[in-house]
């Protein structure tokens, strides 16, 4: 597999958020920059030292591998789909108001993953939703955005 | 397979438990009033909004609901006040200075400025005071200043953060004697008072409210206030002023809207705050928590916050280069 | 005179509606802790307002009780769907979802329930007797000493990483360099921030909690077609734990107990670090080390014994100095402001009355705590029988609005999934999450506590050596650093071998 990718992308990653952290703090007053910088640093080499080590082990079992046979395939459209679903009802609460988006993630989540039929899926939507709204709203009073239903539970 | 039936039964019964009503009026305020508050729960800003709100709550006839969105010195939550609040006097802020003014003074990518605030009313002022631990060798305030005299630079000196008030009365305290402190920022008050009552520093500037139980109880030393008079309390503590220091400062809280509130709400709430001062339940409270009540309404809290503007950033033009250096 | 309060205290207690008070408080505790994202310290500040109305014991007792059952409740989510319900339960998940896994959710419940329970009476028998005593402990913790704490708490970091060191060590660098993300408290110059003012005062890492642990797990169970077997569904085995099984746990609880008791002592740390103590001398203890992770029953009991014992420790200054424990404590010291009651020494003497009840509370809502519990988590068990796409969808949700209501800020939301995103990529990588979560709490501490210190020794590093707590602290980390290498194993069986040889 693409295990040494997987780890190059990773370790790419980490060093990215460290040279950012390595610029900017180059840049400040000592005492503000120091640590920052000298952890970037050891993140640099832990990355290099993780990238060292995931190359040689995957010299070393290229033959045997099939350490995920028995389990079901992994659904990589599906977990990305399911992603972006999550990140559109992140953008939409503010928008939307919370109580209309929330049902509606819930309901899209389960019809796209067939995790129950269309009546269930609704009456858990709504459900869970008041039961939020009694807990966060009514009790504890804290202040979620309502959006367009803001004129009926404002 | 009834196991989301269950869950269903659940919820729906946790609903009825957690159900609370709630009544409406007419007239300003017609519903509840919330109130952003910078700081977490348990601070200084709590503090106040438990001193004023229930009496408030009883004067204009509706409930007032804290909202806590603490983070970046209370910043996060007075920008939202000034940008984005409705301007329906339905949301204030407890504003306390300094920060209120040092954040955008000191911080470019912080943009509110009081100029997008409706001051409503201040409501304490909470002088600074010089503390130091019980068994300190520092019996007076002389013995202090002769101690930093000879050790220019080496007397450790608490404060409750950089752009905080104890941080700026220090500043000014170097500037006015000419004198130089080793400043030991911490992250608040309680934990600057708790390191000069261990011993780990040897003073620290803090402020006569917070520190007040602990110079009664004993564990801690009042050396002097930063304020125009003696405190009735401790009668013993001298002023800053008559040892010939010209320095009177603290940290003051009160209530402000966004501007372009209507007109009726901002006088009703002043109303309300004139009222508020006056009940002798609350001139009791301020007293038991060694609050001075210091009343301001409208245009001169307004003129307050822009003179003290003024001053933080003469200070803080002064001294940024030195103190950020690289 | 002593003595005369203890009892005064505990006649006040068994008024009724003090009972029903700490009876209710230490059941919303449960319920809130159980939920991830809604946490003790929201719930009383949330609560503050209510006890106005109520008798300045009868509402403070309510609110340090609900803190005491936030302490359990937040195992529950742990065990059940690999979700911290509150930051202190996040050492629970490695042990308890493991155990959860293999069919014996009941067990790690009711090992973690029992801890809890332990590690509550601990730290309230303490708080009634010798908290005057103690509460000067927490005024020896400055600068300097927090250092020495923060460095030994690297060293967990080290251990959390074993078996794939590198790995580890990475994780918890990296938690450690998004730690110094925020305003420097020594310049005041916002560093990393991106220009953001949400991130002036750093990441909250509740909200990283969060999304490190529930969004990965959230994404797993949904990223393959279900597999009958493989779902926790089985609940048969008792809550109440056998005798013979607790008195094996017993020692790991009381240690941890000790240690949580004194975390709490000590201004600024809380369950959220104590935890992490306590499960590494657990497994540091422990000679079976490596079934640590994979479902052994100390590493449940630790943390949970740990948990509840911060309650206690953190109300120790509180009581007798009027200085906050934990953030939880600093919140109650404001309900007791609500009444004219000025936190401070006077706290065990003029109002003796309102104090030795709530610490009778204390004990009584540990009590409560169980009992509740019981029947709390039994009704929880709904959860394991949910199918795991449902459950998905419903985690995803509590996450959003949790991490919302922390500090009622979206742009919280979109950090909390942010991390989740990165979680579920280190998980793929079989990258450990939780030296970062370590990283992440001690970093601040470590940073801050460094340049106070070196401000007050004029940039002397031996200001850390010649003050005997911190060195006594920074020996025993160089002593764990060694313990925990590689060197150190081998040079022990070695020994071993030679004496068996003799």
């Amino acid at each position: 597999m693409g295990s040494v990718l997987h780890h190059a992308l990773f370790a790419a990653f980490a060093c990215a958020i460290a040279g950012y952290f390595f610029v900017a703090g180059n840049s400040m007053p000592a005492s503000a920059g120091r640590l920052p910088v000298l952890l970037s640093v050891l993140v640099f080499i832990l990355s290099g030292a993780m990238m060292v080590k995931a190359v040689r082990s995957s010299r070393q079992n290229s033959e045997q591998e099939a350490p995920e046979a028995a389990r079901p395939p992994l659904q990589v459209t599906r977990v990305a789909a399911y992603v972006a679903l999550i990140v559109a009802y992140i953008y939409c609460i503010p928008r939307l108001g919370y109580f209309i988006a929330t049902p509606l993630f819930m309901l899209l989540s389960y019809l796209y993953l067939r995790a129950l039929g269309i009546g269930r899926s609704l009456l858990i939507s709504v459900g869970f939703s008041l039961f939020i709204y009694l807990l966060f709203v009514r009790f504890l009073k804290l202040p979620i955005p309502m959006g367009l239903l803001e004129p009926f539970l404002g | 397979m009834r196991h989301w039936k269950r869950m269903l039964v659940m919820l729906l019964a946790l609903s009825v438990y957690l159900c609370a009503g709630s009544a409406a009026l007419a007239a300003y305020p017609e519903k509840q009033i919330t109130v952003l508050q910078g700081f977490k729960p348990g601070g200084g800003s709590d503090t106040l909004a438990q001193l004023t709100q229930p009496y408030l709550e009883k004067i204009v006839g509706q409930s007032f609901i804290n909202q806590y969105i603490p983070g970046a010195t209370g910043a996060i939550a007075w920008t939202q006040l000034a940008k984005t609040a409705k301007k329906d006097g339905y949301t204030l802020s407890i504003t306390n200075t300094p920060m209120l003014q040092t954040n955008y003074i000191m911080n470019p990518q912080i943009t509110y400025t009081i100029e997008e605030l409706e001051p409503i009313a201040n409501v304490v002022t909470d002088p600074g005071i010089i503390v130091v631990a019980k068994d300190s060798p520092f019996k007076t305030v002389e013995d202090f200043l002769k101690a930093v005299k000879e050790n220019p630079g080496k007397v450790t000196v608490g404060n409750s953060g950089v752009g905080g008030d104890d941080f700026f009365t220090t500043l000014i305290f170097e500037k006015i004697s000419g004198l130089k402190v080793q400043m030991i920022p911490f992250e608040g008050d309680g934990p600057s008072w708790q390191a000069a009552m261990g011993g780990k520093i040897d003073a620290s500037f803090n402020n006569l409210g917070i520190t007040y139980p602990q110079v009664k109880a004993g564990n801690l030393r009042a050396l002097a206030l930063f304020a125009n008079e003696r405190y009735k309390l401790i009668p013993d503590v001298p002023t800053m002023k008559e040892l010939g220091y010209e320095l009177v400062s603290g940290s003051s809280r009160g209530y402000s809207a966004p501007k372009g509130i209507p007109e009726e709400a901002k006088t009703a709430l002043i109303e309300a705050f004139k009222k508020l001062a006056s009940m002798p339940e609350v001139i009791q409270g301020a007293e038991e928590r060694a609050s001075i009540l210091d009343m301001k309404y409208g245009d001169d809290y307004k003129k307050m916050l822009a003179d003290q503007e003024q001053e933080f950033r003469g200070i803080w033009d002064e001294v940024k280069d030195e103190y950020q250096k690289k | 005179m002593i003595f005369d309060n203890i009892l005064l205290g505990l006649t006040n207690v068994f008024a009724p509606l003090n009972l029903a008070a700490v009876a209710f408080g230490t059941g919303l505790g449960l319920l809130v802790g159980a939920m991830p994202g809604l946490s003790a310290t929201m719930a009383i500040a949330l609560l503050v307002p209510v006890t106005f109305v109520m008798r300045p014991e009868t509402g403070i007792s309510m609110l340090a009780a609900i803190y005491m059952g936030a302490m359990y409740g937040g195992s529950i989510a742990a065990i059940l769907i690999r979700t911290p319900g509150t930051p202190a339960a996040a050492a629970t998940v490695l042990d308890g979802y493991p155990m959860a896994q293999r069919g014996e959710a009941g067990r790690a419940l009711g090992i973690s329930l029992t801890a809890s329970f332990v590690g509550g009476v601990m730290s309230s028998v303490v708080l009634l007797t010798v908290a005057p005593m103690l509460g000067w402990v927490a005024l020896m913790f400055g600068p300097v000493e927090l250092f020495a704490v923060a460095v030994l708490g690297m060293t967990i970091i080290g251990s959390l990483s074993q078996g794939s060191a590198i790995k580890g060590l990475l994780a918890g660098a990296v938690g450690l360099l998004l730690s110094t993300v925020g305003m420097d408290p020594i310049t005041g110059i916002p560093r990393f921030t991106l220009g953001n003012i949400n991130l002036f005062s750093g990441i909250p890492f509740t909200v990283a909690l969060i999304g490190l642990f529930s969004i990965p797990q959230a994404l797993r169970l949904i990223e393959r077609d279900e597999v009958e077997a493989e779902r926790i569904n089985s609940f048969s085995d008792r809550i109440l734990r056998p005798w013979s099984e607790i008195r094996e746990l017993l020692p790991t609880m009381v240690r941890a107990g000790l240690i949580g008791i004194f975390v709490g002592i000590i201004p600024g740390t809380g369950g959220d670090t104590a935890c992490w103590f306590a499960y590494n001398e657990a497994k540091r203890a422990s000679d079976d080390k490596a079934s640590f992770g994979q479902g052994n029953p100390h590493g449940i009991a630790a943390p949970e014994a740990s948990n509840n014992a911060v309650v206690g420790g953190a109300l120790v200054p509180t009581i007798s100095l009027g200085i906050p424990g934990s953030s939880a404590t600093a919140i109650l010291l404001g309900g007791l402001m609500i009444h004219g009651i000025m936190p401070g020494p006077t706290l065990m003497t003029e109002y003796a009355g309102v104090t030795y009840t709530l610490l009778w509370a204390v004990l009584l809502s540990t009590i409560f705590m169980f009992v509740e519990g019981v029947i709390f988590t039994k009704a929880c068990i709904f959860v394991t029988a949910i199918r795991n796409k449902t459950l998905s969808v419903a985690i995803v949700v509590l996450c959003v609005v949790g991490a919302f209501a922390i500090n009622n800020s979206f742009f919280e939301v979109g950090l909390m999934f942010a991390f989740g995103i990165l979680g579920y990529f280190m998980d793929k990588l079989s990258i450990p999450v939780a030296p970062l979560v370590v990283g992440l709490i001690l970093g601040g501490m470590l940073d801050v506590s460094l340049h106070q210190s070196l401000l007050m020794s004029q940039g002397s590093w031996m200001i850390f050596l010649k003050n005997p707590i911190s060195a006594a602290l920074l020996a025993l980390a160089l002593f764990s650093l060694i313990q925990s290498t590689p060197m150190y194993e081998r040079w022990k069986r070695e020994r071993k071998a030679r004496k068996e040889a003799r």
